[in-house]
């Protein structure tokens, strides 16, 4: 059984990178996002590969439990130019 | 004494001032160069080395090297914005702004251009990202015009040619953008992100490649585009 990525797919970028992100969980059955919290993960995608469409890409994978204080971490859409991708941490 | 005697201003003054008016000119606009040159050194470059700051980190990251599937290539903004640009009537033109107006709804019914090779059905064997390039540069504002018989536009980030290519996208509704999902097996909503860094759109969301819990895997369907869905292509990658 693998890790099942809930409220995934929360895009974040900047100059360089594109960060994908889940609040993963392991896999229940038969509802995938049911079973117990694992954290949060990542994928990073080399910006400048992606869009000018090389053949094979540079991703840094971050798998869960990259924290797993049952708090989202979101990756931030830079507005301004910067080779820093900021991340925040929601608490709810 | 006469009039002209008693001027100041001798046809011998006049070419002094005049030079010397001549050469203050032309030692303004040589000093104006390298400022120029300073601020254009100055614009910050895209082209940093990976940086990955998170707020927590606790795993291990794994780099990875994620290869086309099915070999399209996504043609670079530069080499795509060289080709001359066909020549608009001004019917086309019209047209053309309307359906440009038509973008900026950002509903996937928006200028998405046809891919060449549609992508097959995902296996069971392993997950892949598609990459479509596809939306307009929306919400930005936008200024066109005409110069000669070729219409420009320019935004915040770039001016370039309108241009009609050979392949003239056509409109596609987001059924058939994302056709080759399987409406049996899980997937999550869309996501649409515009990236104002790149003036690209972002198009993903989440789908497993089988009804089986206990053995799919996790797919994510992406697409990123320049001012249209272009060519689309596959990236394979195994995502958990």
């Amino acid at each position: 059984m693998g890790d099942f990525p809930d409220s995934a797919v929360a895009l974040g970028f900047n100059d360089d990178k594109i960060v994908d992100r889940g609040q993963t969980r392991f896999r229940g059955n038969p509802n995938c996002n049911t079973g117990p919290y694992e954290g949060n993960e990542f994928l990073v995608w080399n910006k400048s590969e992606l869009l000018a469409g090389d053949a094979t890409i540079d991703t840094d994978f971050n798998p869960p439990a990259e924290d797993n204080s049952d708090f989202p971490i979101i990756p931030a859409k830079s507005r301004s130019s910067t080779s820093t991708l900021f991340h925040g941490l929601g608490v709810r | 004494m006469s009039d002209r005697s008693n001027s100041v201003w001798t046809p011998r003054h006049i070419v002094a001032a005049f030079a010397v008016v001549l050469f203050t000119a032309l030692i303004a606009a040589w000093s104006s160069l390298p400022a120029r040159a300073g601020q254009r050194s100055a614009a910050p470059q895209s082209s940093h080395a990976m940086q990955h700051r998170l707020a927590v980190r606790t795993g291990t990251g794994l780099s990875t090297r994620v290869a086309a599937r099915d070999g399209e290539r996504w043609p670079e903004f530069a080499a795509a914005s060289g080709r001359r640009p066909r020549r608009l009537s001004a019917a086309q033109g019209c047209d053309r702004q309307r359906r440009d107006t038509t973008r900026a709804s950002l509903a996937c019914d928006a200028r998405i251009k046809r891919h060449p090779r549609r992508p097959s059905r995902p296996t069971s064997t392993a997950s892949h990202f598609l990459i479509l390039k596809c939306g307009p540069i929306a919400n930005l504002p936008t200024r066109k015009w005409r110069r000669g018989r070729q219409y420009h536009r320019s935004d915040q980030h770039r001016r370039k040619s309108l241009r009609q290519e050979r392949h003239e996208p056509g409109t596609l509704s987001i059924s058939t953008v994302f056709s080759n999902v399987d409406p049996t097996i899980f997937s999550s909503d869309p996501r649409i992100e515009y990236d104002t860094l790149a003036g690209r759109w972002y198009i993903s969301f989440l789908i497993l490649d089988t009804t089986d819990i206990a053995t799919a895997q996790k797919w994510i369907l992406r697409a990123g585009g320049l001012d249209r869905l272009e060519s689309g292509r596959r990236l394979q990658h195994l995502c958990g």
